[in-house]
């Protein structure tokens, strides 16, 4: 039994001064980190076909790209798929999306729909 | 675990009993569905507590065995042994800050503070050893899992302070041999 330690813990605070400056420290670089990571995009659109084809669209064009297995709408700063050919038509239930980090996969089609925000390093690279 | 060259049976019961404990508190949780599905992962992690009660009661080795037990044994209770892969490398690592934290600037930060950088630097590592199994960024979800880590530190950071605080000294025998 370390009894000096169990001593000292018991008769230490629950919360000190010195952990306050630190939990500070930590929010700020949390708001940092979050402002750089999820900063708001004006975004793009990138749909990538079996990781070669990169058709780059701004989310603000108000366009419906038909590729050969299904149909991108882009409207509204959304995105979404309709017209898939593919059995279990995941990309088209997962809906509209608009978010920076947020994509469309479509497997059996190898199809990507990614929202990028300003820095693309930082989106995921998921079939890209 | 000798002193004077008997082997210290109630270290050895308090070493088993905080593994034990943490073991049921891991099992309940695992049984309890995400609150937040967000963040893959995130979880209170209440079976954190033992590692902590004992480098702060028992000692550095032992907090060491019981963190390396609740790995193991944890991972073979919630069936997912993959999860070694994450929980190892975070919980060591998270444990060598922790002992580090004690040694060098405890009374100044607390208990609670100890157990939140630990929490954070467990998060980071597994959200590290994710990236680097997948080969994909996963740069979104830190800080959300810096943030969950925040919280279940505090939780159990203060779990383990209010315990060691309120438990009398006989519990641990007597201080004077």
């Amino acid at each position: 039994m370390n009894f000096e330690r169990i001593k000292r813990v018991k008769s230490s605070k629950a919360f000190t001064v010195p952990d306050a400056i630190v939990s500070v420290i930590m929010v700020i670089a949390v708001i940092a980190c979050a402002l750089f990571v999820y900063r708001l995009p004006s975004a793009d659109v990138i749909i990538s076909v079996r990781g070669e084809k990169d058709i780059r669209l701004s989310l603000d064009s108000e366009t419906d790209i038909e590729l050969k297995h299904l149909t991108v709408h882009i409207h509204g700063g959304q995105v979404w798929v309709t017209d898939a050919d593919c059995a279990d038509k995941t990309c088209e239930n997962i809906g509209k999306i608009s978010g920076a980090w947020q994509r469309i996969v479509c497997l059996p089609n190898g199809v990507v729909i990614s929202v990028t925000g300003d820095d693309d390093s930082l989106q995921w690279e998921i079939g890209r | 675990m000798k002193s004077n060259g008997i082997i210290d049976t109630r270290r050895l019961t308090v070493l088993s009993l905080t593994v034990a404990v943490a073991l049921v508190a891991t099992f309940i949780e695992s049984r309890i569905p995400p609150l937040i599905s967000v963040a893959p992962g995130a979880k209170m992690g209440l079976g954190n507590i033992a590692p902590l009660i004992a480098l702060i009661v028992l000692g550095v080795g032992d907090a060491y065995i019981v963190t390396a037990v609740k790995c193991l044994l944890g991972a073979f209770i919630t069936g997912g042994v993959s999860g070694l892969m994450y929980s190892v490398p975070s919980g060591f690592i998270a444990l060598t800050i922790e002992v580090l934290l004690f040694a060098v600037v405890f009374d100044k930060l607390s208990v609670t503070m100890i157990s939140i950088i630990g929490a954070v630097v467990f998060n980071l590592v597994q959200l590290l050893v994710a990236s680097l199994i997948t080969g994909v960024g996963l740069m979104t979800l830190l800080p959300l899992l810096v943030v969950a880590g925040a919280i279940a530190g505090a939780v159990t950071g203060l779990l383990t302070y209010h315990i060691v605080k309120k438990l009398p000294y006989s519990v641990f025998g007597s201080s004077r041999r």
